[in-house]
């Protein structure tokens, strides 16, 4: 989960990555943030995210993130 | 007659108070719903102090929250001026200071020389109270919008727009898709930029439904939203329909028999996804409008059912008048062999650019915009288009448009993306010049490629030298951005001669 937050810092630095559990419901981060992150993570841990995956709740906090992330490590 | 939106939404909010008017992916309100948010804010914006002819800026977070804030200000008879949602501070604060804003709408503060108003709480003030007299509506010559451009180089300019403009504008739109008061068009595209705007504008003024949402990324809400609310249409620029097509597959055909329209604009559409978009729609009206931010929604063809018309842009709006000059502004008579550049002229162009009377001089002669773009009227009445100026290629005499050699190598196999642009020729003066991004696991073939082409174009229009690079340089909806090509392929000739020397 560390190594994800310093991913997601590096890729939008402005973001409370720590607290804010509503990312993208909130506006926090827009569509344009979200690609940023696809793009990120997709590089950093080797993974293609599916069109099926792509919901605001996969992206509205780290958590969210970490969940997908090892869930489409699994498949 | 109305003479601004925001009058149009009273009135509607009277004649039609219960009907379906605007959403976003939480909210949804009727007419009279949307007037009572509109006031509301516009009470709360006046007891802060904001009055006629005051600069208020406004972070765009494409919501409805958003669309209230721009028509409240416009209501105070003050200026609404959005910023994109990416925008940068720096940019923002450069803006703050060019219009002098009085206050400053956004999600986050900014350490700004005005107030900030946190754009989440706008929906908060709306008043059920709402009546007609309190607020005397905008005149039509007062100003209504600046719109700043997003340019590459140099300081953005700002694009000013009477209340008159942008009703015209809306108007062109309506009258440019033939618009129903039925209609509920999705728009996906942001608030900040006169596309969006505009066809947000075009559907209000005509007392039709609009449903925002940020981008198409998450496409399953988009799906669900146009389904809730019946979409007929649906506004896009070709990078969200290239988004939308790899990730939803083929879905948007399920709509076909729901769509009414769909427009498309800001920037070329490749061809394989206008093909794709006619083969998945096959009877819905698909529009490409002509215009720019100074002289909007001008001309505007059906592709759908005029796919032989090359270089067509169609025809002329209702607001729009358009001649064809030379390089000294004199009107011709232009021809395919010899184009002019494009003049228009009504109601839609703007007062000027924000504070610039000398650039205004220079752009603005006896009514008339002046742009780059070399075209001509066909026999049958339709405007056609070569490029731009600083686009087309004159290769050995010949004028060669670069998006016809995108175009065209687009449809090999692999290329995932391409541009092209003049290079020197000892002999010809200039060539095409194309690079290309290839798909992840496609190689790169440059006689394949080449050969192709043959196959397709004129042999004057092939280009022989053919680069790949990672990733073509494309702004926020996709237009390329040749002079970063151009800049790439200088810098590559000054390294050349460094070497050679």
């Amino acid at each position: 989960m560390e190594e994800l937050l310093n991913v997601l810092k590096r890729a939008l630095p402005k973001v409370d990555w720590e607290t804010d559990m509503a990312l993208v419901d909130d506006g926090v981060i827009d569509s344009v943030d979200v690609v940023s992150v696809i793009s990120e993570i997709t590089d950093e841990y080797d993974i293609e995210i599916p069109s099926e995956e792509m919901e605001p709740e996969n992206f509205n906090s780290v958590e969210a993130i970490y969940e997908m992330i090892q869930r489409l490590k699994e498949d | 007659m109305v003479r601004s939106i925001v009058e149009a939404v009273a009135r509607h909010a009277q004649t039609q108070p219960d009907k379906f008017c605007l959403a976003d992916s939480k909210n949804d309100v009727t007419y009279r719903g949307y007037w009572e948010c509109i006031f509301g804010y516009a009470a709360h914006l006046r007891e802060l102090g904001v009055g006629p002819g005051d600069r208020v800026v406004v972070k765009n977070g494409q919501n409805m929250a958003t669309a209230v804030c721009g028509l409240a200000i416009q209501l105070l008879d003050a200026i609404f001026v959005p910023v994109e949602k990416n925008a940068a501070d720096a940019r923002i604060l450069e803006i703050i200071e060019a219009v002098e804003a009085t206050c400053y709408v956004a999600a986050k503060p900014l350490e700004a020389p005005c107030p900030w108003e946190r754009l989440g709480d706008v929906l908060s003030f709306r008043d059920g109270q709402a009546d007609y007299e309190r607020f005397a509506f905008p005149n039509a010559e007062d100003t209504a919008e600046i719109l700043f451009t997003t340019g590459t180089t140099g300081k953005s300019k700002g694009i000013e727009l009477t209340h008159r403009n942008v009703t015209a504008v809306a108007e062109n739109v309506i009258d440019g898709v033939e618009m129903q008061k039925d209609n509920v068009e999705v728009i996906p595209v942001p608030l900040s930029h006169s596309h969006g705007l505009r066809r947000y504008y075009g559907n209000i003024l005509n007392g039709s439904s609009v449903i925002l949402l940020d981008g198409v990324i998450f496409y399953k809400k988009l799906f669900e939203l146009m389904d809730r609310f019946h979409a007929t249409a649906m506004d896009l620029v070709p990078a969200a329909l290239s988004a939308l097509f790899k990730l939803s597959g083929d879905r948007l055909g399920d709509y076909r028999d729901q769509l009414v329209y769909v427009q498309l604009g800001s920037a070329p559409i490749p061809a394989h996804d206008r093909e794709h978009l006619c083969s998945l729609l096959p009877h819905t009206r698909l529009y490409n409008f002509y215009g720019t931010t100074e002289s909007g929604c001008s001309c505007i063809l059906d592709f759908n059912a005029m796919k032989d018309k090359k270089n067509c842009i169609g025809r002329p709006t209702r607001h729009a008048r358009f001649a064809f000059v030379d390089e000294e502004g004199r009107a011709i008579e232009a021809t395919e062999e010899h184009p002019g550049f494009l003049s228009c002229a009504g109601d839609m162009n703007m007062k000027g650019y924000y504070r610039s009377p000398q650039l205004n001089a220079e752009t603005i002669r006896d009514g008339y915009i002046q742009t780059k773009d070399l075209s001509y009227m066909g026999e049958d009445g339709l405007i056609y288009m070569l490029g731009r100026q600083d686009d087309v290629i004159v290769t050995g005499g010949s004028k060669v448009a670069p998006d016809e050699i995108e175009d065209a190598a687009m449809q090999f196999p692999g290329i995932a993306d391409c541009g092209c642009i003049p290079v020197d020729h000892p002999i010809l003066g200039k060539e095409p010049k194309l690079f290309v991004a290839m798909e992840r696991d496609a190689a790169f073939d440059p006689a394949a490629i080449f050969q192709f082409l043959k196959d397709r174009l004129e042999a004057y229009k092939v280009p022989k030298q053919i680069e790949q690079i990672d990733k073509l340089p494309r702004t926020y909806n996709g237009k390329l951005q040749r002079k970063q090509l151009l800049a790439i392929e200088a810098e590559k000739a000054k390294n050349h001669a460094e070497t050679e020397g």
